[in-house]
């Protein structure tokens, strides 16, 4: 039992300082939009309503925000500041020339009190454009939007384990006739 | 080993897995929780609900004026839990020590079964207690916030019970207990309670009791679990309509809804971003070590288990729901609980089909830790501790928990504290649409979460899975007058009449234009904003409301007035 008590010390500690366990001012919600390669659109613009204040962010595709590949087609931006649970978001294409043309408008769940990740993927329908919110993969900062990452890790996974498996049922077997 | 030493060391491995689990909760369990959705905050509410003076069935603090029925919580273990404690158990601890410790009890209550009725040996029989409590229902109960699902050692041990009971040398007493575990599961939660019916009936056909002379044993549980489920059965009909809201697509197509709740193949194999963002995070993760273990089992143990391959087999196909689906769509086969669309509306009361791959977690978690024991015997006793390493990645990579728990602050808005004493709030949102009830609906949870701090009586209905009747009647009627100046008249008068004493908007929830027509609106008809505040999270703008003085049997009639012209 001598191994329970500094699990449950711990338990206990963490319970007594929890109070000021989460920072309130340091939120960062970063912003991923897939664009199409040949898209009509040169730039992407965010308008984020947080905490009644509005904020428009332009989204960059050329290495300088933080965790962005140069040209891979996924458009970055970043927010950080006050914690904030729900952000009302337009996300806007700009042609070469003309106003910008609105692709999506919604509200979005912003919980974590220490990092949020939004994904959008631009998509062409009927000669037109418009966003969709899409899941990203965990651990963020990967080239693609891939929703099904974890799942085709998993099946690797599953068959190492399915050969692991077999490989001791062909050691008992082969231990059972010695 | 002693065995006190061994079962020293099996709870401090669940214990060392839970915290890895439920991480960051660990860090600070009072003051975040680790759901991505917004049933936890529904618990908040009820576990400081009825550890209050006045609590009972009916809370009259919630869906003012009329209050609401309690006839359909979930959890009546975990409110009667909150109940004996009157207050002195806050939710947030509960709720915290439930996701944390929870687990830690079923998995050893799922192990101990293991060991003592399947003759797994430890240390494999600690494969059986992370198949169960570590599994993707784990952590679907942990993502959606329903987090006394995780407190269910009750489940193995009905199992266990019921083995003893339908056996050779079963008793009366036996019977007594696999009552009382089954009990105990339906007290847990509803669905919990389906799924031990399921178990009890798969196990019993197993079993072919009746071929017995002596039917005691089995006529004691099957009475007392008859009893029990009569009475709870009464009780959840007698809340009647007042609680029970179907939304059209509940009435029109339920097993439609009901597909939301489900478990699709791909599921099973691991979870992918898909479920957290649309699919209410349910996860069906089965882990690979188990199903690999449990599909080799002829080959290992020589012969089928019978009755584990039933439980799971039964188990996996009841939460496909009415379709068998690859992910999300795709595939489409028919399956058994499409037969439920023969009931029409009522099928909406199973909505949540997923949650009987529970009882697959706990056979198949059982049928691979005696496997692992059966090759431990005639392999090199190294090789096989790999399988508890496996099986440890499975719970955590497999569901995916340490990635996609979030770090939700519990903080409250510190505008709540402004509004009158005495009187009650009501929340103000805007229409949702049918692409937004979730957003409705967390709204409305994280109101009712904020009521344990304020002490306010509340418009919001705060339990079921829809936004009540009521509550929406409101919101529709405050957001027509906004745009129809011929309404604005009656608001404060209407407001105060019901007993009102602050209206809350939350306006980034708001498109532009309406934003500013709401806050105008309120504006010039309740004066300038009592207070407003963007701490916590939210940006809440209040406004106080003139005092009238009514009886209730005005403020009722006022209310019904308004529900009956904007249903």
């Amino acid at each position: 039992m001598r191994f329970l008590i500094p699990l449950l010390a711990l338990l206990l500690i963490s319970a007594s300082g929890s109070s000021s366990a989460w920072a309130a001012d340091n939120q960062i919600i970063d912003m991923q939009v897939s664009l199409p390669s040949r898209s009509a659109y040169v730039a992407l613009e965010l308008e984020v309503t947080r905490l009644g204040t509005k904020h428009s962010i332009r989204l960059r595709d050329d290495g300088s925000v933080p965790n962005d590949l140069p040209h891979d087609g996924i458009w970055n931006g970043r927010l950080s500041g006050t914690y904030s649970r729900l952000i009302s978001v337009r996300v806007f294409g700009h042609r070469d020339s003309g106003s910008p043309e609105l692709l999506y408008s919604g509200v979005e769940r912003t919980e974590d009190t220490r990092h949020v990740l939004l994904g959008w993927r631009v998509m062409r329908t009927n000669q037109r454009y418009t966003a969709v919110r899409t899941p990203l993969s965990y651990p963020g900062n990967v080239a693609e939007m891939f929703v099904a990452l974890p799942l085709i890790s998993g099946f690797g996974w599953g068959m190492f384990i399915l050969l692991y498996v077999g490989m001791l049922v062909r050691l008992s077997r082969r231990g059972g006739e010695e | 080993m002693s065995a006190r030493r061994q079962h020293a060391w099996t709870l401090g491995f669940f214990l060392l897995v839970s915290a890895l689990f439920t991480w960051p909760l660990v860090t600070a369990p009072l003051s975040i929780h680790v759901s991505r959705q917004f049933d936890l905050y529904s618990l908040l509410w009820l576990v400081d609900a009825m550890g209050s003076t006045d609590a009972g069935l009916h809370y009259s603090q919630t869906s003012w004026p009329v209050g609401e029925s309690l006839n359909r919580m979930d959890s009546f273990l975990i409110a009667g839990l909150a109940w004996m404690g009157h207050g002195l158990l806050s939710g947030r601890l509960l709720a915290s020590l439930l996701a944390i410790l929870g687990p830690v009890i079923s998995a050893f209550a799922a192990e101990r079964v293991a060991a003592t009725h399947f003759g797994a040996r430890w240390p494999y029989s600690i494969i059986a207690g992370l198949s169960y409590a570590f599994s993707g229902m784990a952590a679907t109960a942990l993502l959606e916030g329903h987090v006394y699902a995780l407190l269910n050692p009750w489940l193995p041990l009905l199992l266990g019970a019921l083995l003893r009971t339908l056996g050779p040398i079963g008793s009366s007493r036996d019977g007594a207990w696999a009552a009382l575990w089954w009990v105990l599961c339906l007290l847990t939660s509803a669905y919990t309670g389906i799924a031990a019916t399921i178990l009890v009936l798969v196990v019993a056909l197993s079993s072919r009791f009746w071929r017995r002379e002596d039917w005691r044993p089995a006529i004691t549980a099957g009475m007392g679990m008859l009893a029990v489920g009569l009475a709870y059965a009464a009780l959840f009909a007698h809340s009647g309509s007042a609680v029970r809201d179907p939304t059209e697509g509940m009435a029109t197509d339920p097993l439609k809804v009901m597909m939301a709740g489900s478990v699709h193949l791909d599921s099973l194999a691991s979870w992918t971003g898909i479920m957290d963002l649309h699919l209410h995070s349910v996860t069906g993760t089965l882990g690979f070590c188990v199903l690999v273990l449990s599909l080799i089992s002829p080959l290992v143990l020589g012969r089928v288990h019978g009755m584990l391959v039933a439980l799971a087999v039964t188990g996996i196909l009841l939460s496909f729901g009415p379709l068998i689906q690859l992910s999300d769509g795709g595939l489409n086969l028919p399956a058994p609980v499409s037969l439920m669309a023969l009931l029409g509306d009522k099928a909406s009361f199973f909505n949540f089909p997923s949650r009987m791959l529970w009882i697959a977690h706990l056979a198949l978690g059982i049928l691979a830790a005696v496997v692992a024991t059966h090759l431990a015997e005639r392999v090199d006793r190294r090789w096989c501790l790999a399988l508890l390493a496996l099986a440890v990645v499975d719970s955590l990579a497999g569901t995916g928990t340490p990635f996609r728990t979030a770090r939700v602050s519990h903080a409250v808005p510190s505008v709540y504290a402004q509004a009158p004493a005495g009187r009650a709030i009501l929340e103000l949102r805007p229409e949702f649409g049918s692409f937004g009830t979730d957003l409705a609906l967390l709204t409305n949870n994280l109101g009712c979460a904020y009521q344990s701090a304020h002490g306010r009586p509340l418009a919001n209905q705060c339990m079921g899975t829809t936004v009540g009747a009521g509550t929406r009647s409101l919101g529709r009627w405050l957001n027509t007058a906004v745009y129809q100046r011929a309404l604005l008249r009656d608001v404060p008068q209407a407001l105060g009449e019901m007993g009102f004493g602050a209206v809350v908007v939350r306006p980034d929830l708001y498109a532009e234009q309406d934003r500013r027509a709401v806050i105008g609106v309120l504006t010039q008809v309740l004066g300038e904003p009592l207070g407003q505040s963007t701490d916590a999270g939210e940006y809440l703008v209040m406004f106080a409301v003139p005092e009238i003085t009514t009886t209730p049997a005005g403020r009722l009639a006022q209310y019904a007035r308004i529900k009956a012209a904007y249903p």
